[in-house]
């Protein structure tokens, strides 16, 4: 008997085909890791399964829940089936929950829709479910709002709202995504066990290997709308037979080749010296206000040629020591030191200068960029840096140049953002912020937002500018994977001090402070589920 | 939707969709606006010429929308007024805008205490009803097309103050904003270049809409004495010297009304289809 079952499922929207023939099923108390690059399908079969798709796609093949054919249902039908028998998180739970209700109602809402029972029944079942989810009523009464949550507890909400009905298949797509690991972590342990109690079917789509390898029962790989591969998370990570699951393997655990040698007894190019910003906080109606230190009496140092990251989770002060040190904000105390000159303190012509040396390429390839500025204008911008700003002609010229050293035509630069793909965004990010030639660049998640496999080719191109060019980098990230694979030293933040600092191996081998411990310990690591899988599995077969 | 492959072809059609209440609203603004400009070089009649003999006729072939007391030609009027309703409120929109908009983005670019000093004078003049201080002006400084242009643009300054300060506060955390501070360029140079661009759109519905509110407000101005005055022609004036005659002459404050009905009309639908067509999600749905 299997909760869900999709056969031969085909969706095409217009003349693109979305999903081609894709065959899956989920057992009860089963977890199906569903992974893919985006674009995959993997997202579309979820919102397939509950009719959610848009109104236009054309769908074939049949689509079983409990038995019981639900495809092609009217959407009266439908309606029944989602909340009661499917339920679904998302990956924002900043938007997941509606603002001005209560957590109590949100959940007791679906409990009554399904149920026709009375407000203080529906109520009481939310109150048991809270409880469940890990929100135990002496600390989150049913009053609480969503903006009284931090980001996992309101994703927990999320949670209790799918499980309310106790359906029998649970959909979390990207649902961990935003969070924290170690916030992740702990959500992911929560649908483990909710799952093992309930005997719930749980598709768990993602992109993150490691998550799947440490969670689910049986993966499913998709790429352009096709199943590619399926079978036990074992047999998948120990050995896939797909060209594409391989490459998407190799991918995830990509670390490119540093030749980059640092110099130790070089000048620094990057000095941070007891760094403080505060905000002010709210002001009370007597007294002062309470200032918040966000970055408090933060100092670090970069060589030449190295690679340092800056790691923390959402909150820590990474951004704003970030935004200090590019001179985007000032600091209260401290000095930026950019070979040698002090940023915080410089302003005009001398300013300029100092700016030169120290660039920025942020996360978000969609924002980044002056949606009607072309990307030839977009990365002269820069040039405004320069004392004496060079011809069009000339400025056209050295535009082309670094489009190609970043790995893109010439011609790229007549076109605007929008045509470009995430990577090819990085790239030009990475260009704009090459141009005036600088000693450092600073990567705010530059990386986190691409799929495994242009975060791999964005890697090789920072390592191969950084040993052409002697680049410095300051990683500033959330994700311990890719810091692991690109920096020489690592620095841990948390509530605005650095609490460990090392060398990147050593901190992996053998972190000192507990909150870097706890940090390792929640982070997804592929390397080691796979090897927790295969011990697993030999102490099964002895 | 055919099944050619052919996405370019597709957005080029669906680009071609333009807004019906743009279409019909464009339409009849460029009515109104022909007509004022055709005035300058012709009118059926003049429009200071008294003909007492042909007073008060109802619409006719010689007079398709009649005659006043005095026997002037209506629809010579109304073209001409139309000139004075057009005039008055694109100036006023262009001072409102013209002050607005750079004041709104020097708040949302400067902060602290500028951004507190704009928005407050702002309040001060929002929290005075328009046309008060619209009459407060003209009767300190006599009436006349001129001061009903300043009154009229003064309180459209803090509409654009807000739309402007608003819609940038948000485009200033944007990261090509940040980028564009990291490439050492002023808060004034990145509201020119990057700000006021992206800005466009909103402002340009915005103008559409105060355009119309403007017409109303010149009408009201004159209706009561303060506006363009006698021998120049305006709808307000002409609504207002209808008034006692309306039983037995009603096309004298028919007339001019549909004009400003039209007018007011032609450009509010210009502004919906307007913000229409420059917001994605509007479009998406039609």
């Amino acid at each position: 008997m299997t909760v869900l079952d999709i056969r031969d499922l085909s969706l095409s929207i217009g003349s693109t085909p979305i999903l081609k023939t894709v065959s899956l099923s989920v057992a009860p108390g089963e977890i199906l890791g569903l992974v893919g690059e985006s674009g995959s399908g993997k997202s579309m079969t979820s919102l397939a399964v509950l009719g959610l798709t848009p109104p236009r796609a054309a769908m074939t093949g049949e689509i079983h829940l409990n038995g019981q054919l639900i495809s092609g249902a009217s959407d009266a039908a439908l309606q029944k089936v989602r909340g009661r028998d499917v339920g679904i998180i998302f990956q924002e739970p900043m938007t997941a929950l509606n603002p001005v209700m209560t957590i109590g109602d949100q959940v007791a809402e679906t409990v009554r829709l399904h149920k026709g029972v009375s407000r203080k029944a529906a109520l009481a079942v939310a109150r048991a479910v809270l409880d469940r989810v890990g929100l135990p009523a002496e600390r989150f009464p049913l009053t609480r709002f969503p903006h009284e949550l931090s980001g996992g507890q309101r994703q927990r909400v999320a949670i209790a709202i799918a499980i309310a009905l106790t359906p029998k298949l649970l959909i979390a797509d990207e649902a961990t995504t935003a969070l924290d690991v170690t916030t992740q972590a702990q959500v992911l342990d929560l649908l483990k066990r909710l799952v093992r109690e309930d005997g719930m079917g749980l598709i768990l789509i993602t992109h993150d290997l490691a998550v799947v390898a440490e969670t689910a029962d049986r993966v499913a790989v998709m790429k352009d709308g096709e199943l590619v591969e399926e079978g036990d998370t074992r047999r998948i990570f120990t050995g896939m037979t797909h060209p594409y699951s391989q490459r998407l393997l190799a991918n995830a655990t990509h670390a490119p080749t540093r030749k980059a040698a640092v110099q130790h007894a070089a000048p620094p190019v990057l000095q941070v010296e007891g760094l403080v910003r505060e905000y002010a906080g709210a002001r009370r109606l007597f007294g002062k206000a309470n200032a918040f230190r966000a970055v408090d009496d933060v100092s670090l140092t970069i060589q030449p040629g190295e690679s340092v990251g800056l790691v923390g989770e959402s909150g820590c002060g990474k951004s704003t020591l970030l935004r200090a040190v590019l001179a985007l904000e000032t600091p209260q105390a401290g000095r930026v030191l950019v070979r040698g000159r002090d940023i915080t303190s410089a302003g005009g012509a001398a300013l300029k200068a100092i700016r030169r040396d120290i660039q920025v390429v942020f996360q978000d390839p969609y924002g980044s960029f002056d949606p009607r500025w072309t990307v030839a204008r977009l990365v002269a911008e820069n040039f405004h840096l320069l004392d004496q700003t060079p011809s069009p002609a000339e400025a056209r010229h050295r535009v082309d140049q670094m489009l190609e050293q970043v790995g893109l035509p010439a011609s790229a630069g007549d076109k605007y953002p929008h045509e470009f793909s995430g990577g090819q965004r990085q790239r030009i990010a990475i260009a704009r912020a090459l141009i005036t030639d600088p000693a450092v660049i600073a990567l705010d998640e530059a990386v986190s937002a691409l799929d495994v496999s242009i975060r791999a080719q964005i890697l090789d191109l920072l390592a191969d500018l950084s040993s052409r060019l002697g680049l410095s980098y300051l990683f500033v990230t959330h994700d311990l994977t890719v810091v692991r694979a690109v920096t020489d030293r690592l620095l841990v933040m948390q509530a605005g001090r650095i609490v460990e600092e090392g060398e990147t191996a050593a901190v992996f081998a053998a972190p000192s402070h507990p909150y870097t411990q706890k940090l390792l310990a929640a982070t997804p690591d592929l390397a080691r589920n796979i090897g927790a899988l295969d011990a697993a599995h030999k102490e099964t077969v002895r | 939707m055919t099944d050619a492959p052919a996405p370019l072809a597709l957005t080029a059609t669906s680009r071609a969709r333009w807004p019906l209440s743009l279409v019909v609203g464009g339409v009849l603004t460029a009515v109104v606006v022909l007509t004022a400009l055709i005035a300058f070089v012709w009118t059926p009649y003049d429009v200071e010429a008294v003909n007492i003999a042909a007073k008060l006729t109802a619409p006719s072939a010689a007079h398709p929308f009649g005659t006043d007391h005095f026997g002037r030609d209506v629809l010579s009027m109304i073209m001409v007024g139309a000139q004075n309703s057009l005039a008055v409120a694109l100036v006023a929109v262009g001072i409102g805008a013209g002050i607005g908009v750079p004041l709104g983005l020097t708040a949302a670019a400067r902060g602290g205490w500028v951004d507190e000093l704009v928005m407050r004078g702002n309040d001060l003049i929002f929290a005075f009803p328009a046309l008060l201080l619209a009459v407060m002006i003209t009767a300190v400084f006599g009436p006349g097309a001129i001061n009903a242009i300043i009154a009229i643009g003064l309180f459209n300054i803090p509409v654009f103050t807000r739309v402007a300060r608003g819609a940038a506060m948000g485009l200033w955390t944007r990261e090509y904003v940040l980028a564009a501070r990291t490439a050492g360029k002023s808060k004034a140079l990145i509201s020119i270049q990057h700000i006021l661009p992206n800005l466009m759109s909103l402002l340009v519905v915005q103008a559409a809409i105060q355009f119309a509110v403007g017409i109303v407000a010149e009408a009201g101005l004159s209706y009561v004495g303060l506006g363009a005055q006698p021998p120049m022609p305006s709808w307000g004036r002409m609504l207002a010297e209808a008034q006692t005659m309306i039983g037995f002459a009603p096309w004298l404050a028919v007339m001019p009304g549909l004009a400003i009905f039209v007018t007011v009309l032609g450009l509010s639908l210009t502004g919906d289809g307007l913000r229409d067509l420059f917001d994605p999600r509007v479009r998406r749905e039609r």
